[in-house]
């Protein structure tokens, strides 16, 4: 299964959303997102195994750890 | 330990800065600029990945030290640009402020500034008061115009605390904004950003936290607006756009970071969290000190001496010469107005501004003995 990215709004939010996830057994990677998928410019995102999408976006969520949009593919990892 | 590298001097400046910094402090700063000395948040290749690391590390740890979310904590060059930041961030023309009468330069000056450029008010309030005094002083003094509350947690002539709880609560009650001064406090004494009414804590890095010279922290509380920003510039994220990105701590943080020495206090807070005993220790010397000295002939001592600090002079002696008499008898210590004016007047000493000796948490009594035997035959060589 592909690769999902979750947008960050910022690299301390991406750093927050990784260490929130690893607790709960999901391995996410920082990465920068390609900036032809953002809107300002450079960004990051939390890279994680497809199969865990859902769960990780739905654990930031109940930590109130906002994120953008979630990228089926095609995040830059630099 | 007090004397580290260098067997015959005695340090007793830790108000200025805490000298010697724990062995783990040191060899963080070298493990980073040896191991990972990529820039955090410019881009994530794994150099880069590893300093974000070890900054957001020092973020949960002075978060989980000062009782807030990591990414309410933003990094600052020293206590004093912490406090210019929520200060010029948060006031706008004419609001209006209290500061109190212990206030050091890093608060005074930039609200002494605001008033003369920017159509800002501010008032002077009496610190070291509690109870139904503390409240009716506050009371006289806000008007309907006032925003902001700045509080010296602890004094950097005397240590002279004030009662930052009710402070908070007052300010809560009226609805200012409390920001707290806590550079000569934190790492001593407990305070907290969750502390009911605070709305920020600006603190040293170098000082009671141990980190090196360089670093400093604002720990902004959860329900903290967000307050203008001091400088802009690169913050690794929203490029394109020309402001400066909304969230914390990005917003406050324009340029690269001191990532070496951000590596070097989060291992500083760490120490500090593993000896809550700092404040005991340091004052059971100071206050044993300041006894000593208290019953010394021609010795005037301001405030009391627990908190680790004693400022004094010696009748006919300035400041300076028993300042430069001390360093050679191998004891720093600092003469002068230790920025402060605003204390000196309240306490007195603004004549001469006063000797201070501030003891740290690798100072023993036999180093205070040391100092007690010095000043005792300063006494006698210089007079």
């Amino acid at each position: 299964m592909t690769d999902c990215i979750i947008a960050m709004r910022s690299q301390t939010y991406a750093a927050k959303g990784k260490r929130v996830l690893g607790k709960a057994g999901i391995r996410a990677v920082i990465v920068s997102i390609d900036p032809s998928l953002t809107k300002n410019g450079c960004a990051y995102g939390l890279r994680i195994s497809g199969e865990s999408c859902p769960a990780a976006a739905d654990i930031l969520g109940d930590h109130h750890i906002l994120h953008g949009d979630i990228i089926g593919k095609g995040g830059y990892y630099l | 330990m007090s004397r580290f590298s260098n067997n015959h001097l005695l340090y007793l400046d830790n108000a200025a800065t805490s000298f010697p910094k724990p062995p783990r402090v040191m060899q963080a700063v070298q493990q980073c600029m040896v191991s990972y000395g990529g820039n955090p948040g410019r881009g994530s290749h794994t150099l880069a990945a590893r300093a974000a690391d070890a900054v957001y590390s020092c973020r949960e740890a002075a978060g989980e030290f000062f009782h807030t979310e990591p990414e309410r904590i933003v990094f600052t060059q020293n206590a004093t640009h912490g406090l210019n930041t929520v200060i010029k961030g948060y006031l706008r023309p004419g609001d209006h402020v209290l500061i109190s009468d212990i206030s050091h330069n890093a608060v005074y000056r930039p609200v002494y500034r605001l008033s003369q450029d920017a159509g800002i008010s501010f008032d002077v309030y009496t610190a070291g008061l509690s109870g139904a005094e503390l409240w009716a002083e506050l009371r006289s003094r806000i008007r309907p115009n006032t925003r902001m509350v700045v509080v010296t947690h602890m004094s950097n002539v005397s240590s002279l605390t004030d009662s930052l709880p009710e402070i908070a609560a007052f300010c809560r009650q009226f609805g200012l904004l409390c920001i707290v001064d806590a550079a000569q406090s934190a790492g001593h004494i407990p305070v907290y950003a969750d502390m009911e009414g605070v709305t920020a804590v600006c603190v040293p890095g170098h000082k009671g936290l141990f980190g090196p010279m360089g670093t400093g922290l604002i720990a902004f509380s959860d329900h903290a607006p967000v307050c203008g920003s001091l400088t802009q510039g690169g913050s690794g994220v929203l490029s394109l756009s020309p402001d400066m990105p909304e969230d914390l701590p990005e917003h406050l943080e324009a340029g690269t970071l001191a990532v070496p020495a951000i590596a070097g206090l989060c291992e500083g807070i760490r120490f500090v969290s593993r000896h809550p005993e700092l404040y005991q220790k340091i004052s059971r010397h100071s206050s044993w000190l300041w006894e000593e000295m208290h019953n010394i002939r021609g010795v005037t001592l301001y405030g009391g001496g627990d908190g680790g600090i004693i400022s004094f002079v010696i009748d006919g002696i300035s400041p300076a010469d028993t300042a430069a008499y001390l360093d050679r008898c191998g004891i720093c210590v600092r003469s002068g107005y230790h920025c402060a004016p605003l204390a000196h007047r309240k306490f007195g000493s603004m004549d001469t501004g006063t000797v201070r000796l501030s003891f740290g948490m690798f100072n023993t009594g036999r180093d205070a003995a040391r100092v007690l035997d010095a000043v005792s035959k300063c006494k006698k060589i210089l007079l």
